[in-house]
């Protein structure tokens, strides 16, 4: 198993007994995860019942892959018929005035996802001095990044009119990507996009044209 | 609770699948790195792994079926491209769960000095 995806560490200022007795209590994992029919057996199979809500998944498949009571529960997570099984680990450690609670998320595979994330990184911060040289204007060039940062569906995002003529303008390199990246970077907020755009058009000799 | 991007539906459901599940192998890793840094004829790429070219087309059709490369043919060869918006739902994904967990265990705490 490569490394978790998902690290949390929480104190309690209970012992540890305790908490496990509300981690593992059908009742009390109603009341903190979600309605079950969990039971603290190895090889138990359970079903998460999630509330009818706006994009949550109806149900999260379980079985429980090892417990050590007071101490660990591990069990698998499938949160869709098609999704992958990831695995929740949750260790307890008594700690001073309390309890350690340490969660490990993993299966997600966002180590591949990262591991590309930096290559597109550190080729964005390359060109994109370069893009912003072109002639273009800069108020519709933001919105049309903004749009496209925000909703990145190929649809979408082949009908903008300003990424379609620098699509056309030769010898750009890949804007599609390079915004692309900007997607996987995180810059998904408007200011942050307006910020950067706005940054790289100040610097001197970058050539804007009027709005 | 939280909302995944989009809703959730059988679509996007097989989606995400093919796309775990074409990150997970380191190969498929290293070629989609290659591909990040622009389009890369499938000869190229072939020669920077110690395998058959039929093995690196097999890897590169699975990256493809994800969505995670696009494939154009210029005269008799195939030339790849990254195709980076799947990624997201992978990070956002884990985004998600990273929430989650904390309102989860906000809500263990919550229930733990309710004493209940």
């Amino acid at each position: 198993m490569s490394e978790p995806d998902i690290i949390q560490e929480v104190f309690y200022p209970y012992p540890p007994e305790r908490v496990w007795s509300a981690l593992t209590n059908p009742s009390a994992m109603a009341r903190w995860l979600l309605p079950n029919d969990f039971a603290p057996r190895q090889g138990h199979r359970f079903t998460l019942r999630a509330p009818a809500e706006d994009g949550w998944p109806a149900s999260v498949a379980c079985e429980v892959l090892e417990v050590e009571q007071p101490r660990r529960l591990v069990f698998s997570w499938q949160d869709g018929p098609h999704r992958p099984v990831t695995r929740v680990a949750i260790t307890l450690s008594r700690a001073l005035g309390g309890t350690l609670l340490r969660l490990e998320h993993s299966g997600f595979a966002s180590g591949g996802q990262r591991q590309v994330s930096r290559r597109l990184h550190r080729r964005w911060r390359q060109r994109l001095p370069r893009l912003f040289q072109l002639q273009v204007d800069a108020a519709a060039l933001t919105e049309e990044l903004f749009v496209y940062v925000t909703e990145p569906r190929a649809a979408t995002r082949n009908r903008l009119p300003v990424v379609d003529e620098l699509l056309s303008i030769r010898g750009v390199g890949v804007p599609v990507e390079l915004l692309e990246s900007m997607v996987l970077d995180g810059v998904d907020e408007r200011q942050d996009v307006v910020d950067l755009v706005t940054g790289f058009l100040d610097r001197p000799g970058v050539v804007s044209l009027p709005a | 609770m939280f909302t995944y991007n989009g809703g959730v539906n059988e679509q996007t459901d097989a989606i995400a699948i093919d796309v775990f599940h074409a990150i997970a192998d380191p190969t498929r890793r290293s070629l989609l790195e290659m591909v990040a840094e622009g389009e890369r004829p499938v000869n190229v790429l072939a020669e920077a792994f110690d395998m058959s070219r039929p093995a690196v087309s097999q890897h590169l059709r699975v990256l493809r079926e994800a969505g995670l490369v696009t494939e154009r043919k210029v005269g008799r060869e195939r030339r790849y491209r990254l195709r980076a918006a799947p990624l997201r739902e992978v990070r956002d994904w884990v985004r998600q769960y990273e929430w989650f967990w904390k309102e989860r265990f906000d809500a263990l705490g919550d229930y733990l000095e309710g004493g209940s």
